[in-house]
């Protein structure tokens, strides 16, 4: 198994657990943390896209076959968006506790049918 | 790819019977129009003011249907029609106006995949018989607009609880738009299924009608029938069988709208539409009690009427093709509906059994019942002006009028009407209204709401806000999609 | 430059408002109007010239290949009008004097516009993926910002946990693809992958066509929509169900005409599946409803529906039908949820039991309120009834018997729960009273009523099909588009 292969794998592995803490989660808080989990994930896929086996910083001046920038760059912007969307999510978790006074997803039912 | 027939260009191109339809149409609209202003026994306001923005738009509608020059603008004003027809039931009873609504729109639904069928097929939509493959998708639009068997469920309801004027456009004009199409449809090679449609029709519409009690609905079973003799007309096949097929539409629009006329006069004065509770009519309206039996004299074919002619033109274009049995079953449809009429002239009118208890006579405005009178009144000069003269169709017949005058023609036509009037006057007993209301299939079809129901509310036990379920269900079509798009990793 | 303009104009109004917020009301509102007003012309003028002259900017001057394209072409243009008629009648409405005035609304709304521009002017698929965020972060804070509290703050939520999720499988499709061609240029990558054919391309088109189908509410995913729909304040669902699903139908578009053109036979089929059962879902469950708004809400799913069947077709009669039945959705959805908002707020519930004999009290509004249903439920010769028999059409010519017969049945089913809706309009008595004041909504929503004639009489015009045979050529020849990318 090569360094990209298990990265890879270990990138979709914490996807499924982010995903799994979002279904199951029973706390509003445990799926914002899913989610997060979820989105941090995807960055380690990202980076991984850009790997070369036996690269360097795609640093001036370079010393040898630089990995792929552009990753690097997708995955700044991807977490500026996640912190959006953590922000957000954490904002309306607060706000939904002060309306409904719980933090139980299964009580959170005012919306129905 | 070219679709030549995306932009909406109403083609008007009108023939003949398209001319002679229209002129119909506008017919049956002010006499309905003269009816209902006598009528007036819409209560509310609001009521009254749909009412006759439905009724002058039927007109205006139906006019430019019969009109049209392809399928696709048909459609278009067959529906436009029907939702006139809808705010005219409306001031009756809301629940059959949404029922008749309903059905309409899946019957113009069915007819644009026929269109569509028929543009992918042959190309054209010029009115005219249509491919094999869009064949059953017209005939089911259509049939749910003319009532043909199994599609005609909503007919008897929707007669007996829609307001008189409006029961008189629906069957002196609406079904027989759906038979015009039927016309257009036409060709070789449905003349057999018209045929036997047609049969089953006047047969099966007579039975019911004997087992009536509603006067309107007896009348609507007749409608069905007396359409199964316009289908067995168009069954022949031959261009008499569709001349044949307008005129007795013809003839039937305007006889069977003066019987509804009088059923609307004494269902309104007495204020029960149930042959049971009904009698007395002839010394109080000895008027109503006359043109209701030129009506009845027309539709049991009595010679001198339009009825009279009618039949006889379709009994001629049956033995041009040999069709001895169909001549035969409408013999057997003659006799019932004669003495369904005996049935309903002497329970209605004659019998003079007491009420029980319900001595209910309004007190008879003059001014109401000379409009109701008067718009009769035309339908029965126009009855007996079709019998005794028919050259209002545009093609006259070769024959001559003289022919039918003969001997032969008069004792059949005739001795159906002996034969009803005698059986019902030596079993009168056996023709006793009823107090039951005899199935028919609008039970079957109103039951096709509640798979719908069931359906929709087990879909609203999902939706029950609980967001943890909402994901499982993500994640399930999320495997599902994966699964179904991993097929292409050949 | 234009397509730069289309998103940078709303984009400045969005930055400038919370840097004005301290000055008068008065400075506000003209910057408000003012911004409003040139996005609009931005809008109009990207839409013109992308239909008469195809354009494409290449942001800081690098190559398709490498760096960011903004393209407004044929497909974009339509869109383009769309979001300039939702978005300025909703600035217009938000000067309603029912509506408490509030600067960080209107934030919200130039963000979202620009956003919405920026999907339909981009060409890059990361930069499609940043837009759509931006996009949908501003939507879940209108969605939540309401009077409502509970009601908002909920939906708010769920539409966000939805839409993260569709978000993250989305920028999983698009490192699938810059892993299997190093290219995020969506011309570059259909060449790519169409020369390269042992890829699982299968992989990012199920990605994407999850994240997309999350984003736009399509059946199994569409759970968040009712809830959002309806809780949001009338404009603001008028605007989502508008405008916003419709620029996830052009990213459905974009992606699977241009770049997944490969899978070509599987992808429509299921997007035909998948259209089939919004329909159906969403007019069985708007069977079931009391709430008006969340009647309308689940309308909106089961016309997704429709447009979804539209697309499935794959031939260019389809994607003509879809893009027709978008416009005539938005019109007529938008009044719907405006009139909705009137007679709400006129009668204080939003319960459908509770609305007897408003037609009576207010009763242009209501006549307006028939016009919209009828031209949703397909009566002729409305622009309803015309894109339905399109779709129908559409359908028909590819041997799609079942969803044919399922327009059929919505006609059908959704008369019956829009009848209900209008029989307890115009029974009993007006009782509450005419209202004189006519706001801001007022004319909106005769301005939609205006444009539903309007587009009913479209087709009589053969310009309008000639149009329709363009854009749908434009979408099925994808050489046009690459050309146009990859040439400077």
């Amino acid at each position: 198994m090569t360094m990209s292969s298990m990265s890879f794998a270990a990138a979709i592995i914490i996807f499924c657990t982010g995903f799994f803490t979002l279904l199951t989660g029973r706390n509003l808080f445990r799926m914002v943390i899913g989610i997060s989990l979820m989105e941090g994930a995807l960055l380690l896929f990202i980076i991984t896209v850009g790997y070369v086996p036996g690269g360097v910083p795609p640093l001036l001046p370079l010393k040898g076959l630089p990995v792929n920038p552009l990753p690097h760059a997708f995955t700044l912007t991807t977490i500026v968006i996640g912190a959006s969307h953590i922000a957000l999510a954490l904002a309306f978790v607060v706000r939904i506790h002060s309306s409904y006074k719980t933090l139980d997803v299964e009580k959170i039912r005012g919306l129905r049918e | 790819m070219n679709l030549p027939f995306l932009h909406l260009s109403l083609n008007m191109h009108p023939d003949q019977i398209s001319l002679v339809m229209g002129a119909f149409a506008i017919f049956m609209t002010l006499c309905s129009a003269l009816y209902a202003y006598g009528y007036g026994a819409l209560a509310k306001k609001s009521q009254a003011r749909c009412f006759w923005m439905g009724l002058w738009s039927f007109g205006v509608f139906s006019f430019l249907t019969v009109l049209a020059a392809d399928w696709f603008s048909l459609i278009i004003f067959l529906e436009l029609c029907s939702i006139s027809l809808f705010l005219m039931i409306l001031a009756g009873d809301v629940k059959t106006a949404v029922m008749y609504l309903l059905t309409q729109f899946a019957g113009a639904g069915s007819l644009l995949i026929g269109v569509s069928i028929l543009i992918r097929d042959s190309g054209t939509i010029a009115l005219g018989p249509v491919c094999p493959s869009a064949f059953p998708f017209f005939l089911v639009g259509l049939g749910l607009k003319a009532a043909l068997p199994v599609m005609h469920f909503w007919l008897p309801r929707t007669h007996s609880m829609a307001p008189t004027p409006a029961s008189v456009l629906l069957s002196g004009f609406a079904v027989k738009m759906g038979v015009y199409g039927l016309i257009r449809l036409s060709s070789e090679s449905t003349a057999p299924l018209f045929l036997y449609l047609g049969l089953t029709m006047a047969i099966y519409g007579v039975i019911q009608a004997l087992l009536q009690h509603d006067m309107k609905r007896l009348l609507a079973f007749h409608t069905f029938s007396q359409l199964g003799f316009v289908m067995s007309a168009l069954g022949s096949g031959t261009e008499a069988g569709i001349m044949a097929a307008l005129f007795y539409s013809l003839a039937h629009g305007i006889f069977k709208g003066l019987l509804f006329c009088s059923a609307g006069v004494m269902e309104k004065k007495y204020d029960t539409r149930d042959l049971g509770l009904l009698g007395r009519g002839i010394r109080k309206d000895p008027v109503t009690f006359a043109l209701f039996l030129v009506g009845a004299l027309a539709i049991t074919g009595f010679p001198g009427t339009s009825g009279f002619l009618a039949k006889s033109l379709v009994k001629e274009t049956l033995k041009e093709g040999h069709h001895v049995l169909a001549i035969q079953a409408l013999f057997l449809a003659g006799i019932g509906t004669a003495l369904s009429f005996s049935k309903m002239a002497f329970y209605g009118f004659m019998k003079t059994r007491p009420f029980s208890g319900k001595d209910m006579e309004k007190e008879e405005r003059p001014r109401e019942m000379k409009y109701c009178h008067a718009a009769m009144l035309i339908l029965a000069l126009g009855t007996l002006a079709l019998g005794i003269l028919p050259f209002s169709l545009p093609r006259s017949f070769p024959m001559d009028t003289r022919i039918w005058l003969s001997w032969g023609n008069l004792l059949s036509a005739l001795s159906p009407i002996a034969a009803g009037i005698l059986f019902f006057t030596f079993l009168p007993g056996l023709f006793r209204p009823l107090s039951i209301d005899v199935p028919d299939l609008y039970w079957l079809f109103s039951q096709l709401e509640r798979p719908f129901n069931l359906l929709s509310s087990v879909l609203q036990q999902y939706h029950n806000g609980r967001l943890p379920r909402y994901l499982k269900f993500l994640l399930a079509a999320i495997l599902i999609i994966f699964l179904l798009l991993i097929r292409s990793d050949q | 430059m234009t397509p730069v303009l289309v998103i940078l104009i709303p984009l400045t109004g969005a930055f400038l408002l919370p840097l004005l917020q301290f000055l008068s009301r008065k400075i506000i509102v003209l910057v408000v109007c003012l911004a409003g007003g040139l996005s609009f012309l931005g809008n109009i003028w990207g839409a013109c010239s992308g239909w008469l002259r195809p354009t494409v900017h290449l942001a800081g001057g690098w190559p398709a290949h490498i760096g960011i394209a903004l393209i407004h072409d044929p497909l974009s243009s339509p869109f383009l009008l769309l979001a300039a008629l939702g978005f300025g009648s909703v600035l217009i409405c938000s000067f309603d004097r029912t509506e408490k005035f509030s600067w960080r609304f209107h934030v919200l709304l130039f963000l979202s516009w620009a956003a919405v521009n920026g999907i339909l002017s981009t060409g890059d698929l990361f930069n499609l993926y940043v837009f759509y965020e931006i996009f949908s972060v501003s939507a879940y804070l209108l969605v939540a910002f309401s009077t409502m509290e509970w009601q908002a703050i909920e939906a708010g939520f769920k539409y966000l946990v939805f839409g993260t999720v569709g978000a993250m499988f989305f920028l999983f499709g698009t490192t699938y693809l810059f892993l299997f061609t190093g290219y995020l240029n969506m011309a570059r990558i259909s060449e790519a992958l169409m020369s390269e054919p042992g890829l699982p391309v299968f992989i990012p088109a199920a990605c994407f066509f999850i994240a997309l189908s999350i984003k736009t509410g399509a059946f199994p995913s569409h759970f968040w929509l009712p809830d959002a729909h309806s809780s949001a304040k009338s404009l603001v669902s008028a605007l989502l169900s508008g405008v916003l699903v419709m620029v996830s139908i052009y990213v459905f578009i974009r992606l699977f005409s241009v770049v997944f053109i490969v899978l070509k036979p599987l992808v429509f089929p299921l997007m035909l599946g998948t259209g089939s059962l919004s329909l159906l879902t969403g007019h069985l469950m708007a069977l079931r409803q009391d709430d008006i708004k969340r009647l309308l809400a689940y309308s909106t799913v089961a016309h997704l529906g429709y447009i979804l069947i539209g697309l499935g077709c794959a031939s260019a009669a389809g994607f003509n039908a879809a893009i027709y039945h978008a416009f005539n959705h938005m019109a007529a959805k938008m009044g719907l949820f405006l009139t909705a908002g009137i007679l709400a707020s006129h009668a204080g519930t939003r319960k459908i039991s509770e609305l007897s004999g408003l037609g009576w009290d207010l009763p242009f509004v209501s006549i307006l309120f028939v016009l919209f249903t009828a031209v949703l439920v397909g009566v002729p010769p409305l622009n309803g009834f015309m894109s339905k028999w399109y779709i129908t059409l559409a359908c028909v010519e590819r041997n799609q018997a079942i969803p044919a017969l399922l327009i059929i049945l919505g006609t059908v089913i959704s008369s019956g729960y829009y009848l209900r809706i209008i029989r307890r309009l115009f029974s009993g008595k007006g009782t509450q009273g005419t209202s004189k004041d006519r706001g801001a909504t007022w004319y909106v929503v005769t301005l939609m009523g205006v444009l539903c004639i309007l587009l009913s009489l479209l087709p009589l015009f053969p310009v309008f099909t000639d149009t329709l045979h363009i854009l749908g050529n434009w979408i099925m020849d994808i050489s046009m588009y690459k050309d146009l990318v990859m040439i400077p």
